[in-house]
């Protein structure tokens, strides 16, 4: 959420007096953070829905309690990773790497109608991509995808899943790692550069 | 400097753009003499290209309007709550405020505010004793008026306490 914190304060006081529409902003500039975390952590489509709106819910539940000592999307990932980690404890689904195939990955991305030849080339290797980063540990996907697709910092990834800031630096890095070898075992450079 | 003291970290962390200049500097150098490094580099740059590439999770239409009509089944914030704990505490307050003023005999009070002097002020004695015989008229409902007239004087103080301090605190952690 790009919002400086003046905005964020107006917007948070406008839904504390009441005014439920205020929330649609609030929704509309996370939504994608929360699909983000709840799709990476959660393997079953049918469950992320309703966790994402839980997610909400609970952001709206708990609104008062936020202290403006963070952005408010750092607060709101945590609280979706939170509501993620819990849903797999109630359900006892292990915290391993997901089990979707590159098929389930590709459909669960946005269609896209509008292909031209760059694009189609880039969806392909998006999905070649995706698949390698469901193959990795949740843990290391899930701080890939905030740094690289949410250009989110080591702090806020820190804040949001509650670890030491080496601790994701580290994860990040080994991710990376673990992501290049397999790249390379399997694509060269090229194949990777558009 | 040896050319073995580059890590995969490091040369990750160049790419980041979290090295402090100075080691920014050394892994620099060393990356344009070394090509396994370059190599590494080259991997890398590919990696995060490739990576900006990736599509993120779109916004599903509806999903707004489905939270949203879930709001109100929902507890509502916690601001709220409490100013929903404030009113039931203003009509506590309001009971038990009547029930002690209603066994008052206020005819005594009444009497002797009529019967006030007001040197000087006739015009406005007058006025207070047609208002206060007209009052005492209806001396029974007395003590419901002013315990409706204390309580609504006990519920915006108390929410104007309230909301001044929340907005104190917030205004505080912003500085």
């Amino acid at each position: 959420m790009n919002s400086t914190p003046e905005q964020t304060q107006v917007m948070v006081d406008e839904v504390l007096s009441g005014n439920n529409q205020a929330f649609r902003g609030i929704i509309d500039a996370n939504e994608r953070l929360v699909r983000q975390i709840v799709y990476r952590i959660l393997p079953n489509d049918a469950d992320r829905e309703d966790v994402c709106q839980d997610v909400f819910l609970k952001v709206y539940q708990n609104l008062a309690t936020f202290q403006f000592n963070s952005k408010l999307s750092t607060w709101i990932g945590r609280i979706a990773y939170n509501t993620a980690l819990n849903h797999l404890e109630k359900k006892k689904v292990p915290l391993v790497a997901d089990s979707v195939d590159e098929e389930t990955t590709a459909d669960q991305w946005p269609d896209i109608t509008d292909i031209t030849e760059d694009f189609a080339e880039s969806r392909d290797l998006s999905v070649k991509l995706a698949g390698e980063i469901d193959e990795l540990p949740v843990m290391y996907g899930t701080i890939l995808s905030l740094f690289h697709l949410q250009d989110m910092q080591y702090g806020e990834i820190a804040d949001i899943l509650s670890l030491p800031i080496g601790t994701v630096k580290n994860y990040l890095f080994r991710a990376r790692r673990m992501l290049r070898e397999r790249l390379m075992q399997k694509f060269t450079a090229e194949d990777l550069c558009l | 400097m040896s050319l073995r003291n580059l890590t995969d970290e490091q040369i990750q962390a160049y790419m980041d753009g979290t090295l402090p200049p100075i080691q920014r500097e050394y892994v620099h150098r060393l990356l344009e003499q070394d090509p396994r490094y370059r190599d590494v580099l080259d991997d890398y740059q590919a990696l995060y290209g490739a990576l900006s590439h990736i599509q993120i999770p779109e916004r599903v239409p509806g999903f707004a309007d489905r939270v949203i009509d879930s709001l109100p089944a929902a507890a509502g914030p916690s601001w709220s709550r409490l100013r929903i704990s404030l009113v039931a505490a203003a009509a506590v307050f309001s009971a038990v405020l009547a029930l002690l003023l209603v066994p008052i005999n206020w005819q005594p009070v009444l009497n002797f505010v009529q019967n006030l002097s007001l040197p000087g002020m006739d015009h406005i004695r007058a006025g207070l004793t047609s208002s206060l015989a007209l009052l005492g008229r209806f001396s029974d409902l007395l003590p419901y008026a002013l315990a409706s007239l204390l309580t609504i004087m006990f519920y915006s103080v108390l929410d104007h306490v309230l909301r001044a301090a929340r907005r104190g605190s917030q205004t505080t952690r912003l500085l």
